[in-house]
């Protein structure tokens, strides 16, 4: 388990950082969707994996799932879901006004 | 007072909701009011914690380490008020002359969320909460960078967004191996528990504080982290891009003061050198790139490259000096880079061009804008009497002392090429014979948001006495770990 969710986890940051170097704005869009995919589950992984364990401290069990590791992913989802969403918007503009849809600027100044 | 300080955490997001709601005709008038009220706030909790005292707000009664806190210190406090200030000066300037740019946008709206994000950012007293911080202090950015742009100058919207969102994802990176490996993000748990992190745990540690390290630097735009920086400030309205020049990078230079002095004093050893590096390397080649402009306000950001170097270097020694030095030099540079934007978009709204070598004569339309850039530019530059010359002479100093002889030359070698390239905007745009094309002359209320903004900075070096012994003071409580740790967590009741 352990070991998919390592392999998941650099399989997602390595083909996003390859994403964001590409030149046109929407792979740089997917390549931080999927950057972002994989910090989360980095940062859900961070709470220790445990199956099947609540995540109170009970009587009957003696392993408990971190509630705080999962409540900083929800947060860090909605974020960069969000993120997404705005990121999106804004290089469509961009692609509309300027009819490019590269992101380097080609060394003049704005 | 501690409900002061959630006041001020939550009042810049009442504001923002408000101006969303009421009619536009109203925004302008609220907004000044809504900062002036929060000024008013700040004062108050100024003079509350001048003594030393720590003001802890705990966010629906849950006691740290698992409750949110928000931290009022001394440091936290100037920061807020330096946000604020600008601010107003900011609004002032809009007000006396709005861009009509602007109208039937959510400007205002997106000001006040800006402040929410530097005021969360300033006040909040663990990890994750700095990241939400950041996120709505750069949600608010790019809203404001996207307003009124064109197309270039969304593309370098999308470079700003883009590279911020990457630093995001990094950040939290590096929350997930600080909680992985210590189960708190609570700075002063942090420090609690950072040093008794198992030695085969160290290394994965070390990682994830360089990783902060990473983070912050390109937040406050450090090189080699700051390419986004010259293309993305000077695009918007000048009102926008003062506030950006003024204070958003700070918040970058802030983190790395509260964290590596409060968090990660115990193991902040290697990240303490490559930011020594890194401010070096930003002083040098920020001020070369400024020379090598010609749009002043593109000049004026390459400027910022090379002063956050000054303050990293301030923050890098991790002395008391050090960061006194770096909290004066703060202070100073947030008034007079704010100035200097608001001057340098009535230059060049004056001179009907953004670029210097259209410009010419400026000194004879409006002699008191040509008076101002004067002074705000030698204080940049740090030619005495200015405040420049104060927190550059302070700098210098914590820097001998701590036996950095390289960095101290190598900031006196940018205070020179500054110097030049402030004289180089003052030749080409205010020298020389006035242009015959007629273009707008300021109005005084826009000159008089500068003139507010310059006298601060004259004030700041009449005053370089009582304004020292205040950083030297803010600086030993940023450093003496164990008092923020007791103000913060609760004293152990078993």
């Amino acid at each position: 388990m352990e070991l998919l969710l390592a392999i998941t986890i650099g399989a997602f940051v390595a083909t996003g950082s390859f994403m964001l170097m590409r030149p046109r704005a929407f792979s740089v869009v997917q390549g931080f969707v999927l950057l972002s995919h994989g910090v989360n589950l980095l940062l859900v992984s961070m709470g220790r994996v445990q199956l099947a364990s609540p995540p109170i401290v009970g009587d009957a069990a003696d392993a408990i799932a971190d509630p705080l590791a999962q409540a900083l992913v929800l947060t860090a989802i909605v974020i960069s879901f969000g993120m997404t969403a705005f990121v999106l918007v804004l290089a469509y503009r961009s692609y509309q006004q300027s009819g490019t849809e590269h992101v380097d600027l080609g060394g003049k100044h704005v | 007072m501690s409900d002061l300080v959630a006041v001020i955490a939550i009042g810049p997001l009442v504001a923002a909701l408000a101006l969303g709601v009421c009619s536009p005709a109203w925004r302008r008038p609220l907004a000044c009011l809504a900062v002036a009220f929060l000024i008013a706030a700040e004062l108050r909790l100024g003079a509350a914690v001048a003594g030393g005292a720590v003001y802890v707000h705990h966010v629906g009664a849950w006691v740290p380490p698992f409750g949110i806190v928000l931290v009022a210190d001394r440091l936290a406090v100037i920061m807020l008020l330096l946000a604020s200030v600008t601010g107003f000066a900011v609004l002032l300037y809009d007000a006396a002359a709005p861009d009509p740019r602007l109208d039937d946008t959510p400007f205002f709206v997106l000001f006040l969320g800006l402040l929410f994000g530097l005021n969360g950012a300033f006040l909040t007293g663990d990890l994750f909460n700095l990241f939400v911080a950041f996120e709505v202090l750069l949600i608010a950015s790019y809203g404001l960078l996207a307003l009124a742009a064109d197309g270039r100058q969304l593309l370098a919207g999308v470079q700003f967004t883009v590279l911020n969102l990457v630093a995001s994802a990094l950040f939290l990176v590096g929350v997930g191996i600080v909680y992985g490996l210590t189960g708190t993000l609570n700075f002063a748990d942090l420090a609690v528990k950072v040093p008794a992190v198992a030695a085969a745990d160290a290394a994965l540690l070390q990682v994830g504080v360089l990783v902060l390290l990473i983070v912050f630097a390109a937040k406050a735009a450090l090189l080699p982290l700051a390419f986004w920086l010259p293309d993305a400030y000077p695009a918007p309205p000048v009102p926008i891009s003062a506030m950006f020049g003024g204070i958003a990078t700070k918040v970058g230079v802030y983190a790395l003061l509260r964290v590596f002095t409060t968090a990660f004093a115990e193991v902040r050893h290697p990240a303490a050198d490559i930011l020594l590096a890194l401010a070096v390397v930003s002083m040098l080649i920020g001020v070369l790139g400024a020379v090598a402009q010609t749009e002043i306000r593109r000049l004026l950001s390459f400027h910022i490259v090379s002063q956050i170097g000054y303050l990293a270097f301030g923050v890098a020694l991790f002395t008391v000096t050090g960061v006194a030095a770096a909290l004066v030099y703060l202070v100073h540079y947030t008034i007079v880079k704010c100035a200097l934007f608001l001057l340098g978009g009535l230059a060049e709204s004056a001179g009907g061009s953004r670029d210097l070598r259209h410009l010419s004569g400026l000194a004879h339309r409006s002699p008191v804008l040509a008076g101002l850039f004067f002074v705000a530019g030698l204080s940049l530059a740090g030619v005495p009497p200015t405040s420049g010359f104060v927190s550059k002479l302070v700098l210098a100093s914590a820097g001998l002392e701590a036996r950095h002889y390289f960095a101290v030359t190598v900031a006196f070698g940018a205070g020179i090429l500054t110097l030049f390239s402030m004289m180089k905007i003052w030749t080409m745009a205010f020298w020389g014979v006035p242009d015959a094309a007629s273009a707008a002359v300021p109005r005084p209320l826009q000159l008089g948001a500068a003139a507010l903004l310059v006298s601060f900075s004259v004030t700041l070096a009449l005053a370089a006495e009582p304004l020292y012994a205040w950083a030297l003071a803010t600086a030993h409580q940023v450093m003496d770990v164990s008092a923020y740790v007791a103000a913060v967590l609760p004293p152990v009741t078993s």
